[in-house]
């Protein structure tokens, strides 16, 4: 039953992640490999490695990684923190709001934060200055990034936070420790191998990402590994050999940290003795109270609030250069996207179709994998643990041009290329390091008795899996859904790559709109995208909320 | 009748072997504590029972079933083993109403529902816990949920429970009498127990029979009484608390050789009418259900006597033995 | 959540059965075009098309990687320089449309022709407050100090052809012009929207080599900018259009070709403010009458292509 089990989260891993990745590798030794040749071999790898910018490229990306890891983590957890010490009421309207940076896609983000903050911005036309210098600059980048992807920590450690309950706390307070020591001493220990593992993923999710680089960086000459590779795609003649080279690059980044995180969490590993999970929140006091609705406020309008404001803005500008007037202002690029063609909808209909499938695929492959790494570790484990991090620290490009190679061949009798099964492979590939983290880590603090008294009872280990521990996990499970949920609808690099002839995405529908036809349009869409995703994880927020508070009374 | 039958069982993790060549014969009905300190494998014996570890060598047998054989291949997986665990952190699954974890086993045995309702009904009545059907485990206190776990165990008719430490989350009154329920359940219902314990007072009040475990291998095995009167060496004597080690020329005067050890039960010391050899001085004297425990001094030693009357603290006592009850090891 | 699947299945199976009798097409923008195209072609050929539409980077890309098993029958990009490299490695079917008589020889080989050209212009924002230029030297006057933008010849192949363009007429004068443009501030923030969009918003006043069907669209639209065409002469980044040699598809390939140059297709293209290729279609934009054309050896000026882009960014970068 073992052997199946790891069979089972082995293949899928392989066949996921593990074909596209070995692909680019292959790529990456042999250069003529898209014709299915080995002619000179290794002849692109010192060519490349021996680029002195690539040596800068490579510090930046490193430098900006650290950056950004740090400050989001200096964001996340006081929040997450005084988040499980939360009314539950408050809380979910809180988290609700921090999913919301999930579904915007980094590039408009980003466009967002130049179209408020730069000269002219709608800063400047409202309140008559401009930190224009502040954000094409490294803190600047750091601080738009870090805005991003903070939420991914947030969820992971105010989940841990929630687990471990106050009891630790209470007793270090009864010895004397203050609230700033407790949080230091007791709490941040014992969460810290859920942090890790979140930082973990801001890090590689740093390394991979695109966009912000791509539109504020080279504003002001800041080159990472990651505008590289797409230079190498973008630029002529198209060097996908060479773009496979850097991506290993970057997958030996991700090895490394990877190792890092393994070495540090081992020496932080805590187990937490019951598994009583302490929902309900304490009573705050109104002062206290006040000031943490302050601090959730500000995290709030400054990462949620602002840059979807100026999205809403933007999406109801008729031109760019009119700016915000009464006269400016109107319904047209909403009613023109609809207007049109039934494109728009088909686009955003089959965003969600793949976005769920995505979400539902991930969580239940990560839910196998989780429970394999976890409870039948070993050192094979420990590699099917890095595989499934793997695709976080390879670009979106990348994974398409594998995809392609592995996918794009006359050996398999029927093949998801040219269909838009191909782009949910691509979804599932770059989604699942996502639910693999976050329920590796909370299963990791569920006592090991609760399967074992499951295998006496007479079940198997699927049974132990779906019966037991899924309901548990559930919670952490239906987060990770969202946020897989959330960022599918609006990948965009291995969408426009893959989408075959014909289907659309909002992804793909809004870059046409902003590389041929209107930002405002582009913007609009994404608005729509936003709104719709948004409401469907708050609905499903809702039904969970409902269904949870029904089984406990 | 032998129920279990474990005979030749290894077991290594990695380069450290915890489990040497383990025979076993546990008679049907019968309770046995594996008893021995932390690390000393019986955890992992009783996982091995159950089905959640396998041995690196041997076979057991339960009755005509064969639970695993490594010289051919034979696993049979916990599930279809047919036995109850009853674990020392409960296991509860904590998104399962009382009656939902104890329902769970006749779930997976594909019961009619019917049947369940009914069996889950019987057991927590068996375990005095009807009452609390509905409730969450987060809702119950340490005890119930330890009968909740013990009503699990029994819920689908096994014939062998396994015990993880099953009392020593509880306080002591609770332990006492959980125990002792346990022990009188086990012998109403005919089923054959294994109990894994570090706690010598656990498998007294449990058990029909202890197997002492020491770095992988029984170091004894026998009846509580027998164990308890009759130490194998000091080692033994010191981790059952028998009684007083002492070199035996304090105590005894037929010039044995003065630094051997002897086992000095605490009923074998009294305290002496007259003027004796024996002096000791007393370190603190409490009364303990209806005598009192006298702790005190004897050449260096600590011991631990028992005494009709109260004694001052720093008093010298002078102490009479009875030189039958002594055991030289 | 099972009729998702089903459909998802449906689609597997299905979907490349579908493919394989359509005539497979990946175009560069702009969409509408390459949509209008289509449609119209299947409605006059009953050709069923597979349209995959992208931007030229993609395009080039995913025909890179499916090498090993081509999926493409007729490419449109936005770069020239592609097809030359393409009809060099030999890997174009050789085709001359019947239509092509009215395209100029400088826009058609044996192997591709222009679908269409855009024509490299200054673009400026008309509420900046800068006086209208009218030469590309005009922007390194002061006026204009810390107001230009310039699509990054490295991202944008339009760009690029405006670089060799220029330096293929004036030589080191280009290069000089390029490097007081940087001296007056000039920022190179990526492909042709990064370069435009900080001058409709404001932040910038001017681009230095826009695409100008895109600006012209955008005029159209509403946004204040006006459009110049140097007239000392600009150069034009023609759209190559191409039959792939590994079609298997060939007779549907030609036909779309020539639909695509017939009179009716360049009527698509006029229609998006693009240059049509043939000298007989008007747009409602500056025509082939009214443009003073910088014309240089497009295949001489592609096998340079990587010395001018490091030439470009050693020249600009400080």
């Amino acid at each position: 039953m073992r052997p199946a089990l790891f069979g089972l989260s082995a293949v899928t891993l392989i066949v996921i992640v593990g074909f596209p990745v070995v692909a680019i590798v292959l790529f990456a030794l042999f250069p003529h490999i898209n014709e299915l040749s080995f002619r000179e071999p290794f002849s692109v790898l010192l060519p490349n490695l021996t680029r002195p910018r690539l040596i800068d490229a490579t510090i930046n990306s490193l430098s900006l990684s650290f950056a950004v890891t740090l400050v989001s983590a200096l964001i996340a957890v006081p929040l997450a923190y005084m988040r499980a010490k939360f009314p539950l009421r408050f809380g979910q309207i809180w988290d609700a709001g921090f999913l919301v940076p999930f579904l915007i896609p980094p590039y408009i983000g980003s466009l967002a934060w130049m179209q408020l903050l730069q000269k002219n911005g709608f800063v400047e036309q409202a309140l008559g200055f401009n930190l224009a210098g502040f954000l094409f600059s490294f803190p600047g980048i750091v601080t738009v990034m870090s805005l991003h992807l903070f939420p991914l920590i947030y969820f992971t450690t105010a989940n841990a936070f929630a687990i471990i309950g106050t009891r630790y706390g209470d007793v270090a307070r009864v010895f004397g420790g203050g609230p700033v020591q407790v949080f230091i001493r007791i709490y941040l220990p014992m969460v810290f191998p859920a942090l890790l593992s979140s930082c973990l993923i801001v890090f590689i999710l740093t390394i991979e990402e695109f966009g912000t680089p791509e539109i504020l960086g080279s504003r002001f000459g800041y080159e990472v590994i990651v505008t590289a590779i797409h230079e190498k795609f973008s630029d002529w003649p198209i060097d996908l050999p060479g773009a496979s080279v850097l991506s290993l690059i970057l997958i030996v980044i991700a090895f490394f940290a990877f190792q890092a995180h393994q070495r540090l969490s081992d020496k932080f590993q805590t187990a937490i003795e019951s598994q009583t999970v302490d929902k309900r929140g304490q009573p705050l006091s109104p002062g206290y109270l006040f000031a943490v609705i302050l601090i959730f406020g500000t995290a709030l309008f400054v990462a949620v609030v602002m840059p979807l404001a100026t999205i809403t803005i933007s999406a109801f500008m008729d031109t760019l250069s009119g700016g915000v007037t009464a006269s400016n202002l109107s319904f047209n690029n909403l009613i023109g996207i609809f207007d049109t063609s039934s494109e728009a909808w088909q686009a955003i209909l089959t965003s969600l179709t793949l976005a769920v499938l995505a979400a539902v695929f991930t969580v239940l492959i990560a839910l196998v994998v989780a429970f394999t790494v976890v409870r039948l570790r070993s050192a094979a484990t420990v590699f099917l643990d890095f595989l499934s991090i793997l695709p976080n620290s390879v670009p979106g490009m990348a994974v398409a041009v594998g995809l392609i190679l592995t996918w794009n061949q006359t050996i398999w009798p029927i093949s998801p290329y040219n269909t838009p099964v191909i782009l949910l492979l691509a979804y599932l590939c770059l989604m699942l390091p996502y639910p693999v983290r976050m329920i590796t880590a909370a299963l990791r603090q569920l006592p090991k008795s609760l399967d074992d008294a499951a295998y006496i009872s007479g079940a198997g280990e699927i049974t132990v899996i779906w019966k037991v521990l899924a309901p548990l996990l559930g919670p952490i499970a239906l987060a990770a859904g969202f946020i897989v949920f959330a960022i599918s609808t609006r990948e965009l690099v291995s969408s426009i790559m893959l989408a075959p002839p014909g289907v659309e995405t909002v992804a793909t529908f809004v870059f046409h709109q902003f590389d041929q036809g209107s930002v405002n349009t582009g913007m609009a869409m994404s608005l729509v995208a936003i709104v719709v995703s948004g409401s469907i994880i708050a609905l499903g927020q809702r039904l969970q909320g409902r269904s949870r508070t029904g089984s406990t009374s | 009748m032998s129920h279990i039958q474990i005979r030749h069982l290894s077991k290594s993790f990695g380069d450290t072997k915890v489990l040497h060549d383990i025979n076993l014969d546990v008679e049907s009905g019968a309770f046995v504590t594996l008893l021995g300190p932390s690390g000393c494998g019986k955890t992992t014996l009783l996982r091995i029972v159950a089905g959640l570890e396998t041995p690196d060598e041997g076979v057991i047998t339960s009755g005509d079933q064969t639970f695993v054989d490594t010289s051919n291949g034979v696993f049979t997986d916990p599930q279809d083993r047919k036995l109850g665990f009853v674990f020392q952190d409960y296991g509860l699954w904590p998104h399962l109403s009382v009656a939902g974890n104890v329902a769970f086993p006749l779930k997976m045995a594909k019961a009619p529902q019917s049947e369940i309702d009914r069996r889950v009904r019987e057991v927590l009545t068996d375990v005095q816990l009807t009452e609390h059907a509905a409730k969450l485990p987060e809702q119950l206190s340490g005890g119930q949920k330890q009968r909740v776990a013990i009503a699990r165990a029994l819920a689908g008719k096994p014939s062998l429970i396994l015990f993880d430490e099953p009392l020593s989350n509880l306080d002591a009154n609770l332990r006492e009498e959980l125990g002792q329920e346990i022990r009188l359940l086990s012998k109403q219902l005919g089923l054959t127990c294994v109990n894994v314990t570090h706690d010598r007072r656990e498998a007294q009040i449990l058990s029909d029979s202890i197997a002492l475990m020491k770095d992988g291998v029984f170091h004894m095995f026998g009846r509580p009484e027998d164990l308890f009167r009759a130490p194998r060496d000091v080692w033994s004597a010191q981790f059952l608390d028998a009684g007083n080690i002492l070199p035996a020329g304090l105590v005894l005067q037929n010039g044995r050789a003065a630094n051997a050890k002897v086992l000095v039960p605490r009923g074998a010391f009294h305290l002496a009418e007259a003027v004796s050899p024996i002096q000791a001085q007393a370190l603190n004297c409490i009364f303990i259900e209806d005598r009192y425990e006298v702790t005190a001094v004897l050449a260096g030693n600590i011991i631990k006597i028992f005494s009709d009357r109260s004694v001052a603290m720093n008093d010298t006592i002078h102490l009479a033995v009875d030189e039958d009850a002594i055991l030289e090891f | 959540m099972k009729s998702l699947i089903a459909a998802v299945a449906t689609a597997v199976v299905m979907a490349p059965a579908a493919y394989a009798a359509d005539l497979v097409v990946y175009s560069a923008g702009p969409k509408p075009l390459s949509g209008a195209l289509a449609k119209g072609f299947t409605a006059k050929s009953g050709i069923k098309v597979s349209l995959f539409q992208s931007n030229s980077g993609k395009v080039m890309a995913r025909y890179q990687a499916e090498k090993s098993n081509p999926q493409v029958d007729v490419i449109i990009s936005a770069s020239w320089g592609h097809a030359i490299t393409l009809d060099k490695a030999g890997e174009l079917l050789a085709y001359v449309s019947p239509e092509a008589s009215k395209i100029p020889a400088s826009l058609k080989t044996g192997t591709y022709a222009a679908q269409g050209a855009a024509a490299l212009a200054i673009a400026y924002n008309t509420k900046s407050g800068l006086p209208a230029p009218k030469q590309w030297g005009d922007l390194t006057k002061a006026a204009y100090k810390n107001q230009i933008t310039m699509p990054d010849p490295a991202k944008s192949g339009s760009a690029l052809t405006l670089v060799q363009g220029l330096v293929a007429q004036d030589g080191k004068k280009a290069w000089e012009l390029f490097g007081a443009l940087a001296n007056n501030g000039m920022i190179v923030p990526g492909a042709n929207r990064a370069a435009l969009n900080p001058v409709l918003q404001g932040a910038k006043g001017v681009v230095f080599g826009a695409v100008d069907y895109i600006a012209l669209g955008l005029k159209a639209k509403g946004e204040s900018i006006e459009v110049v065409h140097p007239s000392g002469g600009t150069v034009l980044a023609p759209r190559p259009i191409m039959i792939a040699k590994s079609s298997e598809n060939q007779d549907a390939a030609r036909k779309f070709v020539d639909y695509v140059l017939s009179r009716e297709g360049q009527k698509h293209v006029a229609a998006r403010l693009i240059l049509p290729a043939r000298t007989d279609v008007s747009a409602d934009r500056p025509g082939w009458n009214d443009l003073k054309i910088i014309d240089f050896d497009y295949v001489a000026a592609a096998g340079e292509a990587a010395e001018t882009k490091k030439m470009f960014a050693d020249n600009t970068r400080k």
